[in-house]
C-alpha cells in the first residue's frame, strides 16, 4: 500500500507521466519514453507478476503508445487480461484492447472467444465491458460469432446493455450490411423500448436505413412525430435535459429523420407540420443547445414539402442567426439560407448585407461557408460579381484540396452562366494562372473548343475577334514564370492555330515566343510536343500562303534536339515537323488547311479501303478471321473471374458447424452464373418507384430560380455543339446572351468596379458601409426580374446600414463598450472563454435541475454559504490556493507535515497528505472547510487537495504549461 | 457519425486520443500535428469549426485544452458543440473541478467515461442521471483497493445489484470523504429502480 500514490498508482508510474509532462523538448520526451519501453518489456515477461502490478504495466503501455510510440510487445497481455476473472482487471483488458488493437489485427481472433464468453455473464457490467469491445473490435469476419447474442442481448433487462446491443448491431450493419438484413426489424422493435436512452440510440440506425430506402419506413413518420411531440412536450425525464431543452440530441435526430421521410412527400410533410412549429417555437435561442435544435427545423423544413408559415419562421430565425455577433451562430445562419433558398430564393435579398459581412469576414470557415451560399444562388445576372470574388480568394489561399475545388466551382459557374465569351476566356485564363495543375485536364480541352468554335453559327467576325483577343491575351501572359503545364498547353495550341491568323504578328515573332516556351519548360515532354505542333502550324500556314519561311536559329535548334529525344511522340513530330517544311505549298495546305480543327476528319472504322485486298488473300487460300469472342477453346474469363470473387466471399472463417454435404453438386453453379448475370443488368427494381417519386415532386417544388441552381451541362453542350447538332435551343440561349450584352454588362460592370473599390476603401478605414457596398449586394442578389423593387428595396436599406455601420464603429472605437457587451451577454450565450473563472456558464446552469445538486440539496443546508464561498474561489488563483494550503496545517489537527524537501520521507508525505485530508473532514473543527465541500460548484477543498496532492508529486504550474491547473469549467 | 475525438494542450501533447475508424498509427500522428495545427492559432471570435480533408473538426477551449471532435460534413455543428461542453460537464462531476492535471494522471479513467458517452462513433448517452450510476459503477472499478475488496467481497458474491451498488457508494464516500454518503444511499436506493 506504501506504493499508493494519490491517483490510485504506483510511484513509479506518476513519476513517468510527471517526467515526460516537464520533458523540455521532444527529443527528450522520445528518451523517457524509451527507457519505459525497455522497462516495460522487461517486467511484463517476467513470471508470476501480481496482477495489480501487471495491470498497471497495460496502463503504462496505453500512455506509451499514447505518446507515438510502438507497444506492440505487450498487445498479447492485454489481450490475456480481458480472460481475466475480475471485473476491473477485465474492464482494463478490454479498454487496452480497444485502444491497441484495429478490427483488422490478427490477434482480434484470440478474443472474440473471450467476448463470447463475456457476453453471457450474469454481471451486467462484464456484458457493457464486452459489448463495448465488440463495437470496435468485431470485422466482417467475426461478425457471425457474436451475432446471436448480441441480438439477444436486445432484451436483456438492463436498459445499458439494450442500448450498448443496438450500437452494437448499428455497428454490424455498418460493417456488412448483408450479414444483419434480417434483423432490421429489431431497430423498428426496439424504437418502442421503456427506456429513452434506447430509444435515441436506435435512433441512428433507423436513420441510416432511412436514407437508404425511404418508402418502406412511410408508416413510422406518425411513430417519429408522436415521439417528437413528446419530446418537445417535455414527457421524458428531467435528466435528459441539457441547458434546459428538452433532450436535445434525440430531438436533432429525430429532426434528421423527419426531414428524410418528408422530403418530397406531400402526405408525410403535413404530418409534421404542426409539431415542427412547435418545436421551432420552443427552441430557447439563448443558448447553443436552442440554436442546435432551431438549426434543424430549419433544414427540415427546407426539406419537406413547402408550408409557406414554416418557411416564414424559418427566416426569421435565419435572420437572427445572421444578425448575431457569435461566428459560430452566423456560420450555421449562412448554412440554413443555403439550404432554405432552395424552395424559397427570394428570402436571401434581405439579407445581403449580412451575406457580404461574412463573406469580408477574417475568419476563413465562415469565409467559405459563404461561397458555398453563394455558389448555390449564382445566376447568369451575378456571376460576374461572384466568380471575381471567388478568383481573389482562391489566389490569396494555399491550401491545395480547397484551391481545387473553388477552381472547379469557378470554371463550372463560368460554363453554365458565362454573359459573353470574352469574360469566359479570361476567367478561366485567370483560374489556369493560379490553379492550372488542380484543375481537370478537360477544362482545358473544353477552352481550346471553345476558342475554336466560337458562337457556333455566328457570323464569323465575331469569332476572328475573339481568337485575336485570345492570342493577345496569351501573348501578354506568356513570359511570366511558373505557369502550370495544362495553361501552356491551351496557349501553344491557340499560338499555333490562330497566332498568325489575323495578321497582327509576324510569325517569327509567334515562333519565337513558342520556342521560349518550350526551352523554358524543357522537362515537361506534354508541353514541348504542343509546342512543337504549334511551330509546325505556323510554318505550314506560312508556306501554304506560298510565303517564304525562314526558320530561326533557335527554332532550329530546338528542333534538333527534340528529333534526338527519348520522348518517341516528341521525335515524331520533330521528324514530321521537318518533313513538311520540305514540301510543296499545295500538298501542305492538304495537310494543314487553315482553320480546320473544327472539321471532322472521316475514319472509316469498317477499313473498307483494305476489302479488296482481303478478297485476295483469301483468294490464295487464307485462313479468315474469327473474331475472339467466337474462337473456340478459350473460355469465358470473365466468368471464372466473377466465381473467383464469388469463392472468395463465401470463404470466411466459420464459427459454426459444417452443414452436412448436399448430394446434388450442379446446384452450387448456378448461383454464381445468376450473380454473374445480374452484373449485366444493372437495373435495380427498388430505384425505380423512388425515381418516380422525387420526379413527381421536383416540378411542384422548384421554380425558375431553383433549376437555375443545377447544374445546366445539357445548356452547355448545346451553346458548344455545332450548329446543326441543336439548332432551336442554342439560338434561344446566345439570344438571351446577346441581350444580356446588351444590357446589363455596362451597369454590373461599372458596379463591379466600383465595388471593388470601395471594400478596398472599407478595408483601409474599416468603419462605414457605404452605399457601394449596397451596389455589390445589389449585383449579388439582385433578380434582373424585378429591378424596380429591389431598387426601392435597396434604398431603403442604406439608411438602416448606416445606422448598423455607426453602431459599429462606435463598438470598434469603444473597445468593449458597455452596453453592447451587456446586449450580447444576455441575447446569446458568450462563446465558451475559459481563461476567465467566473464566467457565467455554471451559474447559467444553475437553474437547471441538476441531479448531484438534487441530492445535495437534501442534505445541505448551507447552501447559500458555500455559493458565495464557491464564488470567492472561484477569483483564487493558483499561487494563493497554495498560500492557503500552507495555513491550513496550523488550523487542522496537523502532527505531520514533513518536509518535502528530503526525497526519503517522500512516501511519507504523500499518505500523510492524504490522512490529514481525511482526519480533516472528519473532524469536523475545521470551519472554513465544513461548508464547502458539499457545494457543487467550484470545490476549494477538492482543488486544493489536489494541488497539494500533485505538488507532493512534485508537479507545479511551470511555464511549460501553466494551465495545467486551471479549472476546466471556469 | 465521429470521426475521432481529440484531448491536446496548447503545444500539441496529446492528452486523449480515440478513433472510431480504422487509421494507421503513423496516419494517427499527422491527424493530431494537423488538428493541433489548425486549431491552436485560430482566434477566439472564430467559429469553433474547420474545415478538415473531407469532414469537419469542431474545437472548443476549455483553459488550456482543446476538446476537438472530427465529425461528417453533414452533422450539426453546433450539437456537437454541445456535446464537447456535455463530455467537460462529465468530466467535472466525476472529478469535481476538473482540471488537465486530473486528465493528465487518470487518462485510463476518462477513457473508461468517454466509453460510456461515445460508442462506436455515435452518441450514446445524454441522460445524466444515467450517467451518474455508471460513474458510480466507473468509479468502483478504478479505485477498488484490496481493503475494500476484503470487507465486501460477501456483499458482492451475489448478483444483487442493489447491494452492489450501496457498497459503491460507501466505497466511494470513504475515498471521498463525502459526508452526506448514507442519506445519498438512501436517496438512490428509493428513487432508482436499481
Amino acid at each position: 500500500m506504501s506504493s499508493q500514490g494519490g491517483f490510485g498508482q504506483s510511484k513509479e508510474f506518476l513519476d513517468l507521466v510527471k517526467s515526460i509532462g516537464e520533458a523540455r523538448s521532444k527529443a527528450e520526451e522520445d528518451r523517457i519514453v524509451l527507457r519505459e519501453v525497455e522497462t516495460l518489456k522487461r517486467r511484463i515477461a517476467e513470471p508470476e507478476i501480481p496482477k495489480r502490478k501487471l495491470k498497471e504495466y497495460i496502463l503504462r503501455l496505453v500512455y506509451v503508445e499514447m505518446l507515438g510510440h510502438d507497444a506492440s510487445f505487450g498487445y498479447i497481455h492485454a489481450v490475456k487480461m480481458t480472460h481475466d476473472e475480475s471485473l476491473l482487471l477485465k474492464r482494463t483488458g478490454y479498454l487496452a484492447v480497444t485502444l491497441f488493437l484495429n478490427e483488422d489485427h490478427d490477434l482480434i481472433i484470440l478474443i472474440v472467444n473471450t467476448i463470447q464468453k463475456d457476453l453471457k455473464s450474469d454481471n451486467y457490467l462484464v456484458v457493457c465491458a464486452a459489448l463495448n469491445a465488440v463495437c470496435k473490435l468485431i470485422n466482417e469476419e467475426t461478425i457471425p460469432a457474436v451475432l446471436p447474442q448480441v441480438v439477444e442481448l436486445l432484451g436483456h433487462p438492463k436498459e445499458a446493455v439494450r442500448k450498448k446491443a443496438v450500437m452494437a448491431l448499428h455497428r454490424f450493419y455498418q460493417r456488412s450490411s448483408s450479414s444483419v438484413t434480417h434483423l432490421i426489424s429489431n431497430f423498428r422493435k426496439k424504437l418502442c423500448d421503456n427506456d429513452p436512452g434506447v430509444m435515441g440510440a436506435t435512433l441512428c440506425p433507423l436513420f441510416d436505413l432511412i436514407t437508404i430506402d425511404v418508402n418502406s419506413y412511410k408508416d413510422l413518420v406518425v411513430s417519429f412525430v408522436n415521439i417528437l411531440k413528446q419530446v418537445a412536450e417535455r414527457r421524458l425525464p428531467k435528466s435528459y435535459d441539457y441547458h434546459q431543452m428538452p433532450a436535445p440530441f434525440i430531438q436533432i435526430k429525430l429532426l434528421k429523420i423527419l426531414s428524410v421521410l418528408g422530403n418530397g412527400d406531400k402526405q408525410a410533410s403535413e404530418q409534421m407540420y404542426t409539431v415542427l412549429g412547435d418545436s421551432m417555437r420552443k427552441c430557447d435561442s439563448t443558448s447553443n443547445i436552442g440554436n442546435a435544435v432551431l438549426y434543424e427545423c430549419i433544414c427540415c423544413v427546407s426539406s419537406l414539402h413547402p408550408n409557406p408559415k414554416l418557411i416564414e419562421s424559418a427566416a426569421d430565425a435565419i435572420s437572427k442567426f445572421l444578425k448575431s455577433d457569435s461566428h459560430n451562430l452566423k456560420y450555421m445562419g449562412i448554412d440554413a439560407l443555403g439550404r432554405l433558398i432552395k424552395i424559397s430564393p427570394e428570402i436571401a435579398e434581405k439579407h445581403q448585407l449580412a451575406v457580404i459581412d461574412c463573406l469580408e469576414d477574417p475568419d476563413d470557415t465562415l469565409k467559405r461557408k459563404t461561397f458555398e451560399l453563394l455558389y448555390k444562388m449564382t445566376k447568369s445576372s451575378n456571376v460576374e460579381v461572384i466568380v471575381d470574388r471567388m478568383i481573389d480568394y482562391m489566389i490569396s489561399i494555399n491550401d491545395n484540396h480547397y484551391k481545387t475545388e473553388i477552381a472547379s466551382r469557378c470554371v463550372e459557374l463560368g460554363e453554365q452562366f458565362a454573359p459573353s465569351n470574352q469574360w469566359f476566356i479570361q476567367t478561366m485564363n485567370k483560374v489556369f494562372e493560379h490553379a492550372g495543375d488542380l484543375v481537370n485536364i478537360k477544362v482545358a480541352h473544353n477552352l481550346m473548343r471553345l476558342i475554336a468554335e466560337g458562337f457556333g453559327e455566328d457570323d464569323d467576325t465575331a469569332d476572328s475577334q475573339l481568337r485575336s483577343s485570345a492570342v493577345e491575351s496569351y501573348l501578354r501572359i506568356i513570359g511570366e514564370p511558373k505557369l502550370p503545364s495544362a495553361f501552356l498547353q491551351v496557349i501553344c495550341w491557340v499560338l499555333g492555330e490562330y497566332g498568325t491568323a489575323d495578321g497582327r504578328y509576324s510569325p517569327s515573332y509567334i515562333t519565337g515566343k513558342l520556342c521560349d516556351v518550350a526551352e523554358a519548360h524543357s522537362s515537361d515532354d506534354m508541353v514541348k510536343a504542343y509546342a512543337v505542333t504549334a511551330l509546325m502550324k505556323i510554318y505550314s500556314f506560312e508556306i501554304a500562303a506560298g510565303r517564304k519561311v525562314e526558320m530561326l536559329p533557335e527554332c532550329q535548334s530546338l528542333i534538333e534536339e527534340v528529333s534526338a529525344s527519348h520522348s518517341t511522340d516528341l521525335q515524331q513530330r520533330a521528324y514530321e515537323l521537318q518533313a513538311v517544311i520540305g514540301l510543296n505549298a499545295h500538298a501542305v495546305g492538304n495537310i494543314m488547311p487553315l482553320d480546320a480543327s473544327c472539321e471532322d476528319i472521316e475514319i472509316d472504322k469498317s477499313l473498307s479501303f483494305l476489302d479488296n485486298y482481303v478478297q485476295q488473300a483469301l483468294e490464295k487460300g487464307a485462313q479468315p478471321y474469327i473474331p475472339e469472342s467466337e474462337r473456340s477453346g478459350v473460355l469465358n474469363i470473365s466468368n471464372f473471374r466473377s466465381q473467383d470473387q464469388h469463392e472468395a466471399s463465401i470463404h470466411a472463417l466459420r464459427f459454426e458447424a459444417y452443414e452436412l454435404p448436399k448430394p446434388s453438386l450442379p446446384s452450387r453453379t448456378t448461383p454464381v452464373t445468376l450473380a454473374s448475370s445480374t452484373e449485366l443488368v444493372p437495373v435495380p427494381e427498388p430505384s425505380y418507384p423512388r425515381e418516380v417519386h422525387q420526379a413527381a415532386s421536383v416540378p411542384s417544388l422548384t421554380d425558375t430560380g431553383s433549376s437555375d441552381l443545377k447544374l445546366r451541362l445539357d445548356g452547355v453542350q448545346k451553346k458548344w455543339g455545332r450548329s446543326t447538332y441543336s439548332s432551336a435551343p442554342s439560338t434561344s440561349n446566345s439570344d438571351s446572351h446577346r441581350t444580356g450584352n446588351g444590357a446589363t454588362p455596362d451597369v454590373v460592370a461599372s458596379v463591379n468596379s466600383k465595388a471593388r473599390e470601395v471594400s478596398y476603401a472599407s478595408r483601409r478605414s474599416q468603419v462605414e458601409i457605404s452605399p457601394e457596398k449596397q451596389k455589390l449586394a445589389a449585383s449579388l442578389f439582385g433578380g434582373t426580374t424585378k429591378p424596380e423593387k429591389k431598387q426601392s428595396s435597396s434604398g431603403h436599406k442604406v439608411s438602416k446600414t448606416n445606422s448598423h455601420a455607426t453602431d459599429k464603429s462606435h463598438g470598434a472605437k469603444g473597445a468593449i463598450s458597455s452596453e453592447t457587451h451587456a446586449v450580447s451577454t444576455t441575447t446569446l450565450q458568450p462563446p465558451p472563454d475559459l481563461l476567465d473563472l467566473g464566467e457565467p456558464i455554471i451559474t447559467s446552469n444553475a437553474p437547471s435541475v441538476d441531479p448531484f445538486k438534487q441530492l445535495e440539496g437534501l442534505l445541505d443546508l448551507t447552501q447559500d454559504t458555500s455559493v458565495v464561498n464557491s464564488g470567492a474561489a472561484g477569483a483564487t488563483k493558483a499561487p494563493d490556493i497554495m498560500s492557503l494550503y500552507a495555513e491550513m496545517p496550523t488550523s487542522g489537527q496537523s502532527d505531520s507535515v514533513a518536509n518535502p524537501l528530503s526525497s526519503d520521507i517522500y512516501d511519507a508525505t504523500l499518505i500523510s497528505g492524504l490522512s490529514n485530508a481525511t482526519n480533516r473532514t472528519s473532524h469536523g473543527g475545521n470551519t472554513i472547510m465544513q461548508p464547502t465541500q458539499l457545494s457543487k460548484g467550484p470545490n476549494p477543498k477538492g482543488s486544493l487537495e489536489k494541488d497539494a496532492l500533485v505538488r507532493q508529486l512534485g508537479v507545479n504550474p511551470s511555464s511549460q504549461n501553466p494551465n495545467l491547473f486551471k479549472d476546466l469549467l471556469g | 457519425m465521429i470521426r475521432f475525438i481529440l484531448l491536446q494542450n496548447r503545444q500539441g501533447k496529446t492528452r486523449l486520443a480515440k478513433y472510431y475508424i480504422p487509421l494507421e498509427e503513423s496516419e494517427k500522428h499527422k491527424v493530431e500535428y494537423e488538428v493541433h495545427r489548425l486549431v491552436v492559432n485560430r482566434d477566439p471570435k472564430f467559429t469553433n469549426f474547420v474545415e478538415f480533408r473531407t469532414h469537419k473538426v469542431i474545437y472548443r477551449r476549455y483553459a488550456g485544452l482543446f476538446f476537438s471532435l472530427c465529425v461528417d460534413i453533414t452533422d450539426n455543428e453546433l450539437a456537437y458543440l454541445e456535446c464537447i461542453h456535455l463530455f467537460v460537464e462529465i468530466l467535472d462531476h466525476f472529478f469535481s473541478n476538473v482540471c488537465e492535471l486530473d486528465l493528465v494522471f487518470n487518462f485510463h479513467k476518462v477513457y473508461l467515461i468517454l466509453d460510456e458517452f461515445i460508442l462506436a462513433g455515435e452518441l450514446q448517452e445524454t441522460s445524466k442521471k444515467v450517467w451518474i450510476v455508471s460513474e458510480f459503477l466507473l468509479f468502483s472499478a478504478c479505485v477498488w483497493n484490496q481493503k475494500f475488496q476484503n470487507s465486501f467481497s460477501s456483499l458482492i458474491a451475489g448478483n444483487n445489484m442493489q447491494i452492489n451498488l450501496v457498497t459503491i457508494v460507501a466505497h466511494f464516500c470513504c475515498f471521498q470523504n463525502y459526508n452526506g454518503g448514507a442519506n445519498l444511499i438512501i436517496c438512490l436506493l428509493s428513487n432508482s429502480r436499481l
